[in-house]
């Protein structure tokens, strides 16, 4: 097997359903000759062409609107939106018409769409270029949201969400693009709804997602120093919420952190720490605690900007605090 | 591969658009309509080109920004109540 960055890792799933499937279009801002604004589309444009490599306008209304209406009509749309903070453009195309359409029919049509889009603090890019709004999203009934962070879960995560009856949110982060991993060469599908245990610990349960996992990593290596055995959970799926995971490593460890880049408040560790307290709060022996974004904008000096970021330090922290209240 | 002119508008489209630069045309309405004059025009740009010369120097000079400064101008200082309106 070889491997691959993230960022050829979404190009190989979309070149594999575009040869399999001729219903598969991709549409987005330089998405052809330049080879998509990120990079994630070099080469498309020469084996497909400009009937299904489609370059759009900067608007993403009107983008996310074509992907409805192609689905409608049969298409396989993969709509790529450059930022996620540029979602907010899109919200009624998105939640009002891609998330209904298949309610309003009464079942008769629905929008198989990917949204794809580029997430989270990156280089300094600022204010409007930084932003994590899934928990938007998770808000909305009619909407997946995945959000890889390995090659190996992008490809298949992406080859899923392509075949995917419903429009699926699909998230990239910006500084895992250069990710690189074992991809195997063939074709082949994750489940969309499904978590997965990074490290088995018995201690303490963190559940992440997107950049903060390696922060989990981390932390938990640096825990299990002092003899915590942190058990890491990647959520993959932020909707639908992989339930049984989440619950099954609380049941075990009776003590959880929370941690994502998305502000605290809010965020996607609200709704799961919801969820356990509903589900399993006999379990807990200890608080939940968060470790998440401080509620402020994303700044753009960088030295701030890692002031923002919730990192290892942090999830070390809250980890001690929640096995010392046990 | 990197100029807009080779991947985004190939051929002539480029430089006819060029032509339509808004910014452009509407100099040449204030020249044609008498609403300014090539010397007050010029003297503008030398003074934009001055003030962001000077906002690059002020931030090259200054310090990183402080932690705290994280949470600066998100929302007005709460420094007095709003006053209530009473109803009828």
């Amino acid at each position: 097997m070889r491997e691959l960055s993230l960022r050829d890792a979404i190009c190989e799933a979309m070149r594999q359903e575009m040869r399999r499937d001729p219903r598969v279009l991709l549409l987005g801002e330089d998405v052809g000759a330049f080879g998509g604004p990120l990079k994630t589309s070099r080469g498309l444009i020469d084996e497909f062409g400009s009937k299904r490599i489609i370059e759009t306008p900067i608007c993403e209304q009107t983008m996310v609107g074509m992907g409805v209406g192609a689905a409608l009509m049969g298409y396989r749309p993969i709509v790529e939106v450059m930022f996620m903070d540029l979602m907010s453009l899109a919200m009624d195309q998105t939640v009002n018409h891609a998330a209904k359409m298949r309610y309003l029919s009464g079942g008769d049509v629905g929008v198989p769409m990917v949204i794809r889009t580029a997430t989270g603090v990156g280089f300094g890019h600022g204010v409007h270029h930084s932003q994590s709004f899934e928990s938007w999203f998770i808000h909305v009934p009619g909407l997946k949201v995945v959000m890889p962070i390995t090659p190996y879960d992008a490809k298949g995560l992406l080859i899923s969400a392509i075949r995917d009856p419903d429009p699926v949110l699909f998230l990239e982060h910006k500084r895992l693009y250069a990710t690189k991993g074992l991809v195997p060469e063939e074709v082949y599908a994750l489940p969309l709804n499904q978590a997965e245990i990074k490290r088995e610990g018995a201690d303490v349960t963190i559940v992440a997602y997107g950049l903060m996992v390696s922060s989990a990593l981390a932390a938990s290596e640096e825990l299990a120093q002092e003899g915590i055995s942190a058990e890491v959970i990647d959520l993959r799926s932020l909707s639908p919420l992989d339930r049984d995971t989440i619950l099954g490593s609380v049941q075990k460890t009776g003590k959880v952190v929370i941690t994502h880049e998305a502000w605290k408040i809010g965020g996607v560790g609200a709704e799961v720490s919801a969820l356990i307290a509903e589900e399993a709060l006999a379990y807990l022996d200890a608080p939940i605690q968060r470790v998440a974004a401080p509620h402020a904008h994303v700044p753009y000096s960088p030295k701030l900007e890692e002031v923002f970021l919730p990192n290892s330090v942090g999830i070390v922290q809250a980890v001690r605090a929640a096995v010392g209240a046990a | 591969m990197n100029h807009p002119r080779d991947f985004r508008l190939p051929g002539d489209d480029y430089d006819q658009w060029l032509r339509l630069c808004p910014i452009e045309r509407f100099k040449s309405y204030l020249l044609s309509q008498s609403l300014s004059n090539e010397a007050e025009l010029s003297r503008i740009d030398v003074e934009v080109a001055a003030e962001v010369e000077d906002a690059i120097q002020f931030a090259i000079e200054s310090p990183y920004p402080a932690p705290e400064d994280l949470f600066a101008d998100v929302l007005a200082p709460t420094t007095a109540p709003i006053e209530q309106e009473v109803g009828q």
